[in-house]
């Protein structure tokens, strides 16, 4: 009897077993009875509802060029980037005040200048690993140091543009 | 047999577990959209040192060797300096000319005979940071008066060139 009865509840334990399972009915709208034939089509697809674009531009902090030194420098920046099917991003270089350097000293009567070169607007699309680069970076040269050996300062702009997608 | 039955059917409960799992969505940003960055600046500078972190202020006062005049020759003479410098902001140069205290060319190792001489235009003259092969304004020169009275022979008189840098 305690062999049978065991037996017994092992087996409505098993069929105590739960699985879960969805499926969708498929229907039909006139009858409500479920329709045999097929084949039916279920879309699968991303939501995107609530992504957004992420992006992160890094540029230097600053660029300091030895005297006398009238070789390229590099002004080098890098992107990272996960944006939407259809977005852009721009990042444009400028060279401030065309390329004065100002003697901070005498208020910007003694100067010098720098070229700023390959400095094209860069675009970027879809993924960028961390570390992406542009095809050119852009470059500063020094073209003359005929002023008093001194400190004097100019600056580039970085300007980052984001275009979303179309609607 | 009945231990081995119990057992087995415990395992077979153990595998039948189901334990549903739900995932959240991770979203960022209150509007959807990345949030636009300013532009932003970066300072290009002239350090004061060269690439192997030298000071690099210099200056050159390029000086006459000698200067030869003719028997009987009573112009003025050129002794000029020449100033090539880039210095650093604030600081000169004072580069002056100094004869002997007497104004006398003498023949070596003769004290009676001497030519009298006149030297112009060497007070100190001042030079800024950056200079090319400037000279000083008031062009200095050496000018003997006469060539009469004494014999003919070479006299001699030497000039002193001091050079004072002057730090800001």
């Amino acid at each position: 009897m305690k062999k049978f009865l065991s037996v017994l509840l092992a087996v409505c334990m098993l069929f105590a077993v739960c699985v879960p399972a969805f499926a969708v009915e498929v229907k039909n709208d006139a009858t409500g009875q479920p329709t045999p034939e097929g084949p039916y089509q279920v879309d699968v697809y991303t939501d995107i509802t609530d992504v957004t674009s992420t992006y992160t531009v890094t540029i230097p902090a600053d660029l300091g060029i030895s005297w006398d030194d009238k070789t390229d420098h590099d002004l080098a920046y890098s992107i990272e980037s996960v944006l939407l099917y259809g977005a852009k991003l721009s990042v444009a270089v400028e060279a401030d005040d065309s390329g004065k350097m100002k003697l901070e000293s005498d208020d910007g009567v003694t100067y010098l200048y720098f070229t700023l070169s390959d400095n094209d607007t860069q675009e970027f699309t879809g993924l960028n690993d961390k570390g992406t680069t542009p095809t050119a970076q852009p470059k500063v040269r020094v073209n003359a140091f005929d002023q008093a050996v001194a400190k004097y300062t100019g600056s580039v702009t970085f300007t980052v543009t984001y275009t979303a997608p179309a609607a | 047999m009945k231990k081995a039955i119990s057992v087995l059917l415990a395992v077979i409960m153990l595998f039948a577990v189901c334990v549903p799992a739900f995932a959240a969505d991770i979203t960022s940003g209150a509007d959807g959209q990345p949030t636009p960055k300013d532009p932003q600046k970066v300072d290009v500078f002239t350090k004061t040192t060269n690439e192997a972190g030298e000071e690099v202020r210099s200056y050159t006062v390029t000086i006459p060797a000698d200067v030869e005049i003719a028997w009987g020759n009573t112009k003025a003479q050129d002794v000029a300096y020449h100033v090539t410098s880039q210095l650093q902001k604030g600081e000169s140069l004072k580069v002056k000319i100094d004869g002997d205290a007497e104004n006398k060319m003498k023949p070596d190792g003769d004290e009676v005979n001497f030519l009298s001489y006149t030297l112009t235009g060497g007070d100190a003259a001042t030079f800024g940071e950056v200079n090319d092969n400037a000279t000083a304004p008031q062009s200095p020169t050496i000018q003997v008066n006469s060539f009469d009275g004494v014999p003919i022979a070479v006299y001699k008189v030497s000039l002193t060139y001091t050079v004072t840098y002057v730090p800001v």
